[in-house]
């Protein structure tokens, strides 16, 4: 009878001792009590007056919606074949205006209603590849590859302005629609951002 | 007396009446955190594949300008949540109303709700 009650605290003080040990959380968690948390990728950011997430994702946005309303879009025969080139960083802040096309150039993918070719910048790999499958059509379909209908380049401009109580910054982002063969701007949009920052007037 | 009975009456259909198109029409709207913003109207058409929305927004405060953010979301045929467009932020001065459109990126789109997030003060 003495055994058994032994052998009962003993396992009562195990488990408490192993549930003390046991991080908090649950399966399928690490780090549960750290302070890192997850939020909401398309929140409204304004941590700083710097070009952010934000401004990326509601730029992107305004204008695939704008070129997609755009008649060589919209009213094209077939999708037309569209290849993404510079957009320029005119600001004095590091902007990274390739996540700017890229975030353009897959929801025009996923509208179905454009084809992209390679970028300029990829087209050496893509090269690489044709050449180890090199073949007596590869001309004609470097020809198919080089064929695009429209590119697209564009801006990023900003203006900054400051006195000790308000910081002003203001982005324009532009886009163009060119067709190659012509020289033709088919399509051009902008999409403006203002930010203000007030400045705290808590001080010494 | 009768006159007044049947337009009580009436009145009581009516407001029934009223409560049931506006629960109907209110599926569409969805407005988080304190309502000192109203959607007025809002309607959607159809562009080639694309659904595109309108939305009136007011500001029915008097004193203040709203600050507060917005969001679409995008459904297909299925009631599947297919697409939501990044929140975005908006300023409404004191008994204003501002339009926004929004227009999906992807086909197929049948119907949309406009989310509203008003913060607390």
């Amino acid at each position: 009878m003495k055994t058994i009650a032994n052998i009962s605290v003993s396992i009562t003080i195990a488990a408490i001792l192993l549930n003390g040990c046991a991080p908090k959380g649950g399966a399928g968690m690490v780090g549960y009590d750290s302070n890192v948390k997850y939020g909401d990728a398309k929140a409204v950011e304004t941590v700083t007056a710097d070009f952010g997430s934000t401004d990326l994702q509601s730029t992107a946005e305004a204008l695939t919606q704008s070129l997609l309303e755009s008649r060589y879009i919209a009213k094209a025969q077939q999708p037309p074949k569209v290849r993404l080139r510079t957009v320029n960083n005119m600001t004095y802040e590091h902007i990274d205006t390739k996540a700017i096309t890229d975030k353009i150039r897959i929801k025009l993918l996923k509208s179905g209603a454009v084809r992209f070719l390679a970028d300029t910048a990829n087209l050496n790999q893509v090269n690489d590849e044709r050449e180890l499958t090199a073949s007596a059509t590869a001309i004609k379909e470097n020809k198919a590859m080089a064929d695009s209908d429209f590119i697209i380049t564009g801006n990023v401009r900003s203006i900054k302005k400051a006195n000790e109580n308000v910081q002003d910054v203001y982005y324009n982002v532009s886009l163009e629609l060119v067709n190659p063969q012509s020289g033709e701007i088919v399509w051009a949009d902008e999409k403006e951002i203002r930010k203000v920052t007030a400045k705290s007037s808590v001080g010494w | 007396m009768s006159l007044t009975k049947n337009s009580v009456m009436s009145l009581a259909i009516s407001s029934l009446l009223l409560a049931f198109s506006t629960g109907c029409t209110q599926k569409n709207i969805n407005i988080i955190g304190e309502k000192r913003v109203e959607i007025t109207k809002y309607k959607s058409v159809q562009e080639g594949n694309f659904m595109k929305i309108m939305a009136e927004l007011e500001n029915t405060d008097n004193d203040n300008t709203e600050g507060f953010v917005y969001q679409i979301e995008w459904y297909d045929k299925n009631g599947f949540i297919k697409d939501t467009t990044p929140w975005k932020a908006i300023t409404i001065h004191k008994n204003q109303k501002v339009q926004v459109i929004e227009m999906t990126n992807i086909p197929d789109i049948v119907d949309y709700k406009i989310i509203v997030s008003v913060p607390n003060k």
